[in-house]
C-alpha cells in the first residue's frame, strides 16, 4: 500500500505515516486504535490481520497490529504508558484479534477492555505468581520468577 | 465471558485426539456446547524472552529450533531482520546460497505435508512414496550444509560456506532413478 492511500485515514485519526520498503507504519494515539484497525481492514485487499505484537520500550509499551495483503505489510502502531496499561479491544470489530490480545495480556500485562479474555489467562500457567511482573516486561527476571514458583 | 450454564466438561490437556496439550472448558446446556474457554501454553518455550537474554549470534541457532520442519526459514527471517537494522549489504553469493537452501526446504516441507495427508487419509503407501522422494531433498540439504534438519546455513551478513561432502548431482541422479 502506498502512503497516499493511508493518508486520509491518518489525517482523520491524527496519526502519522512512516513508509519503509516492505512495511508502512501508521502511528495513531491509543484512543483511535479501533478506528485505525477497522479503517485499514476495510480497504480493498487488507482484510487479513496477521498478528498483534507488543514491545516493552522501558517507560511505554508499544502495541503493533500487523495487516498483510500478500505483498506488503501495514502496521498500526500505538504507544501506551506502562503505568496505565489499558487499551480498547478490537475483538468486537475484528474477531481475529481476540487471541492475539489475550496473548499480549498474558505476556505484557496490557488489559484490552472488551476482550472476552479480560482478566483470564490463555498462555500463562495457573501457578504463575500474581505479584510477579508479566514475563515479557523488561523488569521480569526469569530466575527470580522461577524461585517464586519454587522451580529453582 | 460469564456463563451460568447447566454444566461444565473439561477436555484435555492430555487427550488422544490432541497432538499437543490444550485444555478446553466446555460449557453445556443439556447436550449442547454453548461456550468454550481455551487454555494453551503447556509446551510454551518462551523463545521470545530467551532471545532477549542471548547475543545476536546465539539467537540464530535459537530461532533455528523454533520448528523442526522449517528450521532454516526461522533463522533466515531473523538474520534478514537484523540485516535490515544494520547498514550493510550482504554479498550476492550469500543471497543465492540462501535462496537455494530456502527453496530446498520449501520443497521438502510441501512433500512432508503431502505425505502426511496420505497418512491421515489412511493411504500409507502414498505417505511412503512421497517421503522416499522427500529424503532425496534432505540428502541434498546434507550435501550442501552438512546437516539434514538444523542446517545452520545462515549467519549475519553471509551464508554458510561448508563445501559439499557429497556431490549434489549424484544425489539428484538417485532421485531420478
Amino acid at each position: 500500500m502506498s502512503s497516499e492511500e493511508l493518508a486520509p485515514l491518518a489525517s482523520r485519526l491524527g496519526g502519522t505515516i512512516n513508509a519503509g520498503p516492505k512495511t508502512t507504519v501508521l502511528s495513531v494515539p491509543p484512543d483511535r486504535v479501533v478506528e485505525a484497525c477497522t479503517g485499514v481492514s476495510s480497504l480493498p485487499g487488507w482484510y487479513h490481520l496477521s498478528t498483534i505484537t507488543g514491545m516493552d520500550l522501558g517507560q511505554d509499551i508499544a502495541i503493533l497490529y500487523h495487516f498483510w495483503q500478500g505483498r506488503r505489510f501495514v502496521q498500526v502502531r500505538t504507544q501506551i504508558p506502562k503505568s496505565a496499561p489499558r487499551l480498547a479491544s478490537i475483538s468486537g470489530a475484528l474477531t481475529a484479534g481476540t487471541l492475539y490480545e489475550a496473548e499480549i495480556q498474558d505476556l505484557l500485562g496490557v488489559a484490552f477492555e472488551g476482550n472476552p479474555f479480560l482478566g483470564k489467562k490463555l498462555l500463562l500457567p495457573d501457578v504463575y505468581p500474581p505479584d510477579a511482573p508479566p514475563p515479557l516486561r523488561k523488569e521480569a527476571d526469569p530466575h527470580r520468577i522461577k524461585k517464586m514458583m519454587e522451580l529453582e | 465471558m460469564q456463563y451460568s450454564p447447566e454444566g461444565m466438561m473439561p477436555f484435555g490437556p492430555v487427550h488422544p485426539s490432541l497432538k499437543e496439550p490444550e485444555y478446553f472448558k466446555l460449557f453445556l446446556e443439556g447436550e449442547k456446547i454453548v461456550a468454550v474457554e481455551p487454555r494453551v501454553g503447556y509446551v510454551h518455550r518462551g523463545i521470545e524472552r530467551a532471545a532477549q537474554e542471548r547475543t545476536w549470534v546465539k539467537n540464530i541457532y535459537l530461532f533455528e529450533r523454533i520448528c523442526g520442519i522449517c528450521s532454516f526459514h526461522h533463522s533466515l527471517s531473523y538474520t534478514e531482520g537484523v540485516e535490515a537494522l544494520a547498514p550493510f549489504e550482504i554479498p550476492k553469493r550469500a543471497k543465492y546460497l540462501r535462496e537455494l537452501v530456502a527453496e530446498l526446504e520449501r520443497i521438502h516441507s510441501h512433500l512432508l505435508w503431502l505425505g502426511l495427508l496420505g497418512h491421515w487419509a489412511g493411504f500409507d503407501t502414498l505417505f511412503m512414496w512421497i517421503w522416499k522422494d522427500r529424503d532425496h531433498i534432505l540428502d541434498l540439504e546434507e550435501a550442501i550444509s552438512g546437516n539434514r534438519v538444523n542446517k545452520s546455513y545462515t549467519t549475519l551478513g553471509a551464508s554458510g560456506t561448508t563445501s559439499p561432502t557429497v556431490s549434489p548431482t549424484r544425489s539428484a541422479r538417485k532421485w531420478t532413478t
